[in-house]
């Protein structure tokens, strides 16, 4: 593996390496003052506080009644610090505050933050100058102004995030489904090392358990080297590794749709295939006009000849059926001429039709001998050839009944012929028509043809499967898996034993704040805390809340004497640790971890503990009376 | 073209029997019909010698009374093919020389069948020639039929064209059927032509309607 890739990608996610911590720098406030109007209240009217001349030790903010006023003292302290009231600043007290001011050391340096708090806070950030002249007034530098919540959030974090040399913690957050975000806590986060308040859900800190910011925190409590760059691996692992299943699933999504694709394209090509294919080339065309001509030629020649052969039948059969008429008209007159003739044979004359005289009948005697007329005299022929006559005539009418059928069926045939050689003719024209026609198929052919080439390219082109080069980061999840394995070894390093000593520490601490009953403690890397109490294994989670509030302090004050020793620490030295109501914790405990702290003064001289609590006499005893701001009775701190 | 002069008398004959009436006042019991006019004769004669144009006429009777009897002797007419079959080509008679009826009258006469008449006007000019039916000729329709059965059709048209021509007279009649053959554009001393196309088509009009 090329370095050079390797930096690329820890540059990348800005992982950077962090063997080695900053100097831990000390913390000490040396003046609170914050000034304002009351209102609603029994005691309404302007206030002003004021509390100078702070420096190293245990300090207390006592009162013999609860809500007078101890726990606004730490949270406007913390509200400096952090640039952002906590939502323990209760709001009426919130719109009192008028005007607030801190001014504390940052080792040797010293700083003031003056603020004018009505509505959004107004002020700056100082650098306080040493005199130049020995009595001469201080000079002040600004660093910062702030007019609004979130300049003033953004003026402190970035300040003491600089001065502390602190890198901010990210952790990723699992969303719904695959999305994730990493988050950063930075300032509000780490400034929670600070201030013990009244929550004791959490071990370390004021964050919720949920955000799995706790062992993050422990870790920086004990400034471990390489922690930054565990998170910061660890987080862009993560980043990596669910980009890659996105991408992956989108993959899979995208070889679907290139399979249908990829068909779509095949059937639509079958198609044009299909229709080229059926696009006669213009010779075969040709070759076929000349055919059909040909045959055309022939066939209307044909039809010629059958045109005349039909004409011929139909003025034949016209004729014959004219003389079948006139021998029928003949057979019928002749047939009713004999009749007439036998009608009249059986009348004999009775006068002569010229003069009207009657036949005499020795006329009508002459007659019967000598076969001649009664009348004019002539040879009466009996006309016996009638019945041949009749006979012939039949005859005829058969033979030109049979003439006429024959003529008929000849015209008939002729009539036939010639539709069929017309319909051949019909067909041949069409099929020329058509045929011509498909001779301009060539620039259709030429388009099928072109129709084909592109959806064949089309297909070549969706076949070639894409090379998700840039979706590989197989490499790089395994350099950043290499980081994070390589990282958390050396975390792991430098925390093993530290954690036993941490633990051991603590019992000793929480023993000198009253819990003599707890014989074991074990603190883990995750800041889970179990602990044997009375011989009975137990956990934080399950302690009463006194014992709670003096482990957390046990824990913390355990934490940053170890780191000491062994030179990681990184707490800046300030503790303020606010006790809770007398109603959930008694007041033993409190005097319990009063008594605790004052002895641990001996091993962490540089720091600063600020103590709210309930006046008691173990207080009283521990804490000289310079040290303490306190009020008898009723009455109120500010 | 066969002719027979035994044929043409017997048509008379019926033309004779079915256009007749009684002679008045009777004169004698020889004497059976009485038919008027030769050129009533001569115009019933054109309907029996061309079915064609006595089927227009039957036509021309239905259109005018809705008879349907009328039209179906009409029909039947065209149906037996009469007008190529029955019928006896004459010459234009109406102007100028026509056939004349004289062989056949004469065979009539000669049998006693039938007497020649007339009505002389002042100047002893002949007005008008009636035909009369004797009992023998009036007897001899019925006997012809019974021996010559194929006769009966003579008689049967003979009563078709009575009935056609009905009252009118002999000029009114032949006024009608130079019309219609006029209507035909004869020609001049030409044969009568036929008409069979005509009826035809107006039987079909007339059998669509």
């Amino acid at each position: 593996m090329d370095t050079s890739a390797v930096e690329g990608i820890l540059s990348t996610h800005r992982i950077q390496p962090s063997p080695v911590l900053a100097q831990p720098r000390r913390l000490v406030l040396r003046e609170i003052e914050f000034s304002g109007q009351k209102d609603g209240v029994a005691n309404a009217g302007a206030f002003t506080f004021s509390w100078t001349a702070l420096d190293h030790g245990l300090w207390a903010m006592l009162s013999e009644q609860n809500l007078r006023g101890k726990s606004t003292i730490i949270e406007v302290v913390r509200w400096m610090i952090r640039g952002r009231p906590s939502s323990n600043l209760q709001d009426d007290v919130r719109r009192w505050l008028h005007a607030v001011r801190l001014s504390f050391l940052l080792d040797s340096d010293e700083y003031e933050i003056v603020a004018k708090t009505q509505g959004e806070p107004i002020g700056s950030l100082y650098r306080i100058r040493s005199p130049n002249t020995p009595g001469g007034e201080p000079g002040k530098t600004v660093l910062a102004d702030f007019a609004t919540d979130g300049e003033f959030e953004a003026v402190m974090a970035d300040f003491f995030m600089r001065m502390f040399a602190m890198d901010p913690i990210s952790t990723w957050r699992q969303g719904k489904e695959d999305d994730g975000q990493s988050v950063t806590h930075s300032w509000v986060a780490f400034s929670g090392a600070m201030f013990i308040g009244t929550n004791y859900e959490v071990l370390l800190g004021d964050m919720p358990v949920t955000t799995g910011l706790t062992s993050r925190l422990m870790q920086m409590y004990l400034g471990v080297p390489w922690v930054s760059t565990l998170a910061a691996a660890k987080t862009a692992h993560q980043i990596v590794e669910q980009a890659v299943q996105v991408s992956a699933r989108k993959k899979e999504q995208g070889h679907e749709a290139t399979t249908a694709r990829i068909a779509s394209i095949s059937t639509q090509l079958a198609e044009k295939r299909a229709e080229l294919a059926k696009i006669p080339s213009d010779e075969a065309v040709r070759s076929a006009i000349d055919a059909y001509t040909t045959e055309l030629v022939d066939v209307r020649r044909q039809e010629r000849v059958m045109v005349e052969h039909a004409e011929r039948a139909v003025a034949a059969l016209r004729e014959l059926i004219t003389v079948h008429q006139e021998d029928r008209r003949d057979l019928q007159t002749h047939m009713d001429a004999m009749s007439a003739t036998a009608v009249f044979r059986r009348l004999e004359p009775k006068c002569c039709p010229r003069c009207d005289h009657t036949i005499s009948k020795a006329k009508k005697e002459l007659e019967s001998s000598t076969h001649s007329c009664s009348v004019c005299g002539e040879s009466i022929t009996n006309s016996e050839d009638s019945e041949a006559i009749k006979a012939e005539l039949q005859e005829r009418v058969a033979a030109s009944e049979a003439a006429v059928a024959s003529a008929s069926a000849k015209k008939e045939e002729a009539e036939n012929e010639l539709a069929a050689l017309r319909g051949k003719v019909d067909l041949l024209q069409s099929r020329l028509e058509s045929a011509s026609k498909e001779l301009g198929s060539a620039v259709r052919r030429q388009e099928a043809a072109m129709a084909v080439a592109a959806l064949e390219g089309r297909l070549e082109e969706a076949s070639i499967s894409p090379v998700a080069q840039a979706d590989d980061r197989s490499g790089e999840l395994k350099i950043l898996s290499a980081v994070v394995t390589e990282t958390e070894a050396r975390v792991k390093a430098v925390r093993d034993g530290l954690l036993t000593d941490v633990s051991a520490r603590l019992v000793e601490y929480a023993k000198a704040f009253g819990m003599e009953n707890l014989s074991e403690a074990s603190l883990k890397g995750n800041a889970a805390l179990s602990l044997v109490k009375g011989g009975v294994p137990t956990s934080y989670s399950k302690v009463t809340e006194g014992e709670k509030l003096r482990l957390k302090v046990a824990a913390v004050l355990a934490m940053i004497e170890i780191a000491e020793a062994r030179g990681i620490g990184r707490h800046p030295g300030l503790l303020m640790i606010d006790s809770p109501a007398a109603q959930e914790v008694s007041p033993v405990d409190v005097d319990h971890l009063i008594a605790g702290l004052q002895a641990i003064f001996t091993k962490l001289p540089h720091f600063q503990v600020f103590v709210a609590g309930i006046s008691s006499k173990a207080i009283t005893d521990h804490i000289p009376v310079v040290n303490r701001r306190e009020v008898a009775g009723n009455a109120f701190l500010w | 073209m066969i002719r027979s002069p035994h044929r043409d008398a017997l048509r008379i004959l019926f033309i004779l029997k079915a256009g007749g009436s009684l002679v008045e006042p009777p004169t004698t019991t020889e004497h059976a019909l009485i038919f008027k006019g030769e050129a009533r004769l001569q115009a019933f004669d054109f309907w029996m010698r061309n079915p064609d144009y006595l089927a227009a006429e039957l036509l021309d009777l239905f259109a005018e009374t809705k008879d349907k009897s009328y039209y179906k002797a009409a029909q039947a007419i065209l149906d037996d093919e009469e007008p190529d079959l029955r019928r006896v080509p004459m010459v234009r008679y109406f102007f100028g020389a026509y056939e004349r009826l004289d062989d056949a009258l004469s065979l009539l006469r000669s049998r006693d069948l039938i007497r020649i008449t007339g009505t002389k006007g002042a100047n002893n000019k002949v007005l008008e020639t009636d035909f009369v039916l004797t009992k023998t000729g009036y007897d001899t329709c019925s006997t012809a039929v019974s021996q010559e059965p194929i006769l009966q059709w003579y008689a049967d048209r003979a009563e078709l064209v009575a009935k056609v021509a009905g009252t009118m007279g002999g000029t009114a009649l032949k006024q009608k059927q130079y019309q219609r053959a006029s209507y035909a554009e004869t020609k001049l001393g030409g044969i009568i032509p036929a008409i069979t196309e005509d009826v035809r088509l107006r039987v079909r009009q007339l059998q669509a309607d």
